[in-house]
């Protein structure tokens, strides 16, 4: 069985069911509308932020429903990204960010999962200025609140 | 130049398009995943993320309230010992904000060097006059005594029956009271600033079990609790009980559960937890969230009606570790038998996926029929005492004949019938001297092959008390069915002679290399393989493939070929025959997934005229379909042949590490140590099999900076230089 998600710029994909179910989202929306053939409008996912949404379910389709506990390690808590989710996740980070507010908005833990990790990994290592840089974030502090924020923080120094 | 700096611009305002907004509950999650130096940048990046980033600073970190030996506190106040651990500037942020802490570790080996008020007013954020802790001043010169005395004076002074919640201003107190009748633990006011909690590990004196259990059942948000109690500074040790009932009472979002240590037994009484319905008479049961459970053997010395009854309330169950390190189930008296405890498992914890021990651990994963009683009520089985119907018996030599492959495929079929206790498991890790017995794997490979990840089997000792862990089950012979070909009267009388009488019998008997590779032929989704021992090269051969000794050979292959990433084993040939060393370096380079790589007791000789240049292997997504991949080796084995040069230059970027290639030889050429940094260019770790400090080390070290290799060597000797 198949069903018809539609995109925000109104451009219709044709994926089957067990695919579709991925997401929390359209499983429950399905569940609530019984047997149908209406198409199922997504609002706030572009055709192509979705279309790389459906690749991944579609790789996963076979999963186990359930998401591996994560690991109480600090350490491994974003090194633990399987290969093939590491490719896919090698985008321009507008789409990644896209994808996971998708994720997110469609309910799909693992790939809002794996969209955190990379996230974190970009964060890694970085100073305050290269991740406003990375991510084009402005700097609202004023400087005095910066220093009290870096004297808040004094006690982490001989961390 | 104008044009350069045009497109530079260009690409600079591309790059500051807006990116999408990140809302507070995603950004939450991946500061989750940020070690305490990356958070330390991210409050600094912009307000919204200062005050999203700002709580996880405190639940990045696992707070350790550590009581301090007596040498290291000399000439200091107790009081300061924290001080002496932290700075006074982490104490003092600690204190402003333990609301955020997620993870603390309290360590109290000697109770008067950390003031217990300290401990107490962290975790629970109380201030100290109000804590239940008061001592009178008529001590009797035993800490933990007064303390005990002091904590008894205040249960007193509780009323059991008031159970309040406090809100979040703290003001009203909270007493605990327990479904169980005999223990009641003291209130505590919990102030708005208190920690709420997730983890909470105790390492301390055994007689703390009352201030433990001040704390635990104070502590209602824990998903993970660790216990290691002990004595520290006492001659003559007691042991102290834990109800482990009362504990999953207690913290009902527990997940994650680990009990070690040896000062302990558990209290068998009967479980609180089953509840008899005034309207029907029936009994009801909640099941409890745990899903990872560590414990010692000691637990399995309980009754079995008390044992069945606390896993009864266990479903949830995924993971179990029986550690035996300290405490060896062999020196228990009363106990839960093998069979018995993984009939209870079966019965009531079919969620299991995961199985780890260590130390010594009889531990058995099937029911054996046919001496067996039909599968019926576990309690019936516990009250007639027939426990899981088998025998352990001493290492069976009859069986460890190489076997056909028409025998091979028998006793596959035949262990189909079995009833393996863990439907689920995916993971198989007995680390110390354990039995787990021939038919135990046999039965899970039958049953598991598709789904069995990791198999990592500790060394393998049969101890003569193993045999006494199962009543006879000659009685049951009477009513077993008779088989063609077996007399199964003369079989108990004189033995088993034939090999069909040896397999009806299915006596438990250790593991064999055989045996090992036999589940390596069968699992297809194995990832980790650790075993004990190593493979005899006649087990690896293919007997088809050998046509009268005359023929080429080619080794059984692996159902993991595609999914193995580590393997720990050893190989075993007896002649220095070029071919057959090829061939299993050759079965190795199958491997395609392979990361990790450890062949210690080998004998393999490791040397591009003994054919490792095999061990590079194919890229498989080329080479799937290549009927030349799968063709037997029939060259010289000098290789100097043209698919020998041709593999000299291929390479390997999958293994990471190999920590031995084998205890007998070791690599010792220029033209194999330069292949090796060649031919694996992720490697970062190598055991080439010599010791450190030797002529060997030195010239191997030398031959690796001429092509500038900078792999970190493994040295034999390492356990010992190390120390």
């Amino acid at each position: 069985m198949t069903v018809i998600l539609v995109s925000s710029d109104n451009q219709d994909f044709k994926v089957d069911k067990e695919v579709a179910e991925r997401s929390i989202l359209i499983k429950n929306m399905l569940e609530d509308v019984g047997e149908s053939d209406s198409p199922i409008p997504l609002p706030n996912v572009t055709s192509a932020v979705l279309t790389k949404v459906i690749e991944y379910c579609e790789h996963h389709r076979n999963d186990p429903v359930q998401v591996p506990e994560e690991t109480d390690d600090p350490r491994k808590r974003s090194n633990d990204i399987e290969e093939w989710d590491m490719k896919f996740m090698q985008v321009d980070q507008e789409m990644l960010f896209e994808i996971i507010l998708a994720a997110n908005y469609l309910d799909i833990k693992p790939l809002l999962d794996v969209g955190c990790k990379t996230v974190a990994n970009i964060i890694k290592g970085k100073t305050p200025e290269e991740i406003r840089k990375a991510f084009n974030i402005v700097n609202d502090f004023t400087p005095e609140e910066e220093a009290q924020i870096k004297k808040e923080n004094e006690w982490a120094e001989d961390r | 130049m104008q044009e350069q700096q045009q497109q530079q611009e260009q690409q600079g305002q591309a790059h500051h398009r807006p990116l999408p907004h990140l809302p507070p509950e995603i950004l939450s999650p991946i500061f989750a995943r940020l070690p305490l130096t990356s958070l330390l940048s991210c409050v600094l990046v912009s307000r919204l993320w200062y005050h999203e980033s700002k709580t996880h600073l405190f639940s990045a970190e696992t707070f350790h309230l550590r009581s301090l030996r007596p040498q290291t506190i000399r000439g200091g106040k107790p009081e300061h010992a924290l001080a002496r651990q932290y700075s006074p500037a982490y104490i003092a942020a600690v204190k402003d904000n333990k609301r955020y802490l997620r993870s603390v570790v309290c360590s109290l080996v000697k109770l008067m060097d950390l003031p217990i008020a300290e401990v107490l007013e962290l975790l629970f954020d109380c201030p100290k006059e109000l804590l239940p802790l008061r001592m009178d001043g008529a001590g009797s010169g035993d800490a933990w005594e007064d303390l005990n005395r002091a904590v008894a004076a205040a249960v007193v002074a509780a009323s059991p029956m008031n159970t309040t919640v406090s809100d979040d201003n703290g003001v009203a107190a909270i007493t605990t009271t327990t479904s169980s009748s005999s223990k009641v633990v003291p209130g505590i006011t919990l102030g708005p600033n208190r920690p709420a909690l997730q983890v909470f590990t105790y390492d301390g004196e055994v007689r703390s079990t009352w201030l433990f259990e001040t704390m635990i059942y104070n502590l209602p948000t824990l998903t993970t609790l660790e216990i290691c109690l002990g004595h520290y500074y006492v001659d003559t040790p007691q042991a102290t009980c834990l109800d482990i009932d009362l504990i999953l009472d207690a913290l009902p979002q527990l997940k994650t559960l680990v009990i070690e240590g040896y000062e302990h037994y558990f209290a068998d009484n009967v479980p609180s937890s089953t509840s008899t319905t005034a309207t029907t008479g029936t009994i009801t049961m909640q099941l409890h969230p745990l899903e990872s459970f560590k414990f010692t053997p000691l637990l399995t010395k309980r009754s079995i009606t008390n044992t069945l009854a606390t896993f009864r309330r266990l479903g949830n169950l995924k993971s179990i570790f029986i550690t035996a390190k300290d405490t060896c189930y062999q020196s228990q008296t009363q106990k839960v038998k093998p069979g018995e405890f993984g009939q209870i498992l079966e019965r009531y914890c079919p969620k299991i996926e995961r199985v780890e021990t260590d130390g010594f651990l009889i531990l058995w994963l099937c029911r054996l029929p046919p001496p067996s009683p039909p599968c019926g009520d576990i309690q019936l089985l516990s009250s007639s005492g027939a426990g899981a119907g088998a025998e352990v018996t001493e290492y069976d030599e009859g069986l460890q004949v190489v076997l056909t492959p028409q025998e091979r495929e028998d006793i596959l079929t035949e262990y189909q019938d079995i009833a393996l206790f863990f439907p689920q498991l995916m993971a198989l890790i007995t680390q110390g001297y354990d039995v787990v017995g021939a038919q135990d794997l046999h039965a899970l490979a039958v049953s598991r092959s598709q789904f069995l990840t990791h198999l990592e089997i500790g060394r393998q000792r049969y101890w003569s008390d193993a045999f006494g862990l199962l009543q006879d089950t000659r009685p049951y012979l009477a009513s077993s069915p008779s088989v063609e070909g077996v007399d199964q009267i003369s079989v108990y009388s004189s033995g088993p002679t034939t090999s069909s009488e040896k397999r009806w019998l299915r006596k438990r008997r250790a593991c064999s290399s055989l045996d090992y590779q036999q589940v390596l032929e069968t699992c297809s989704a194995l990832r980790v393989v650790s075993l004990p021992g190593r493979i005899p090269f006649r087990h690896m051969v293919d007997d088809s493939s050998d046509t009268n000794g005359g023929g080429p050979r080619m080794t059984r292959r692996w159902a993991c070929e595609g999914t193995l990433e580590t393997l720990n084993v050893g190989f075993v040939l007896t002649t220095a025959r070029r071919d057959d060393h090829r061939l299993i370096w050759r079965h190795l380079g199958r491997l395609r997934k392979l990361r990790c790589l450890n062949l210690t007791f080998s004998n393999l000789i490791p040397s591009l005229d003994f054919g490792i240049s095999e061990l590079v292997g194919r890229d498989c997504s080329q080479h799937d379909n290549d009927p030349h991949d799968d063709a037997p080796f029939t060259g010289e084995g000098d290789g100097k042949g043209e698919g020998d040069q041709q593999r000299l230059r291929e390479q390997n970027t999958t293994l990471e590490k190999v920590h031995s290639l084998g205890i007998a030889w070791g690599v010792d050429d220029r033209a194999t140590t330069q292949w090796f940094a060649r031919s694996f260019p992720n490697l970062q770790t190598a055991g080439l099999g010599f010791r450190w400090g030797t002529d060997q080390h030195k010239r191997v070290q030398g031959w690796l900076d001429e092509v500038g290799c900078s792999v970190e060597l493994e040295f034999t000797n390492d356990r010992y230089r190390k120390k």
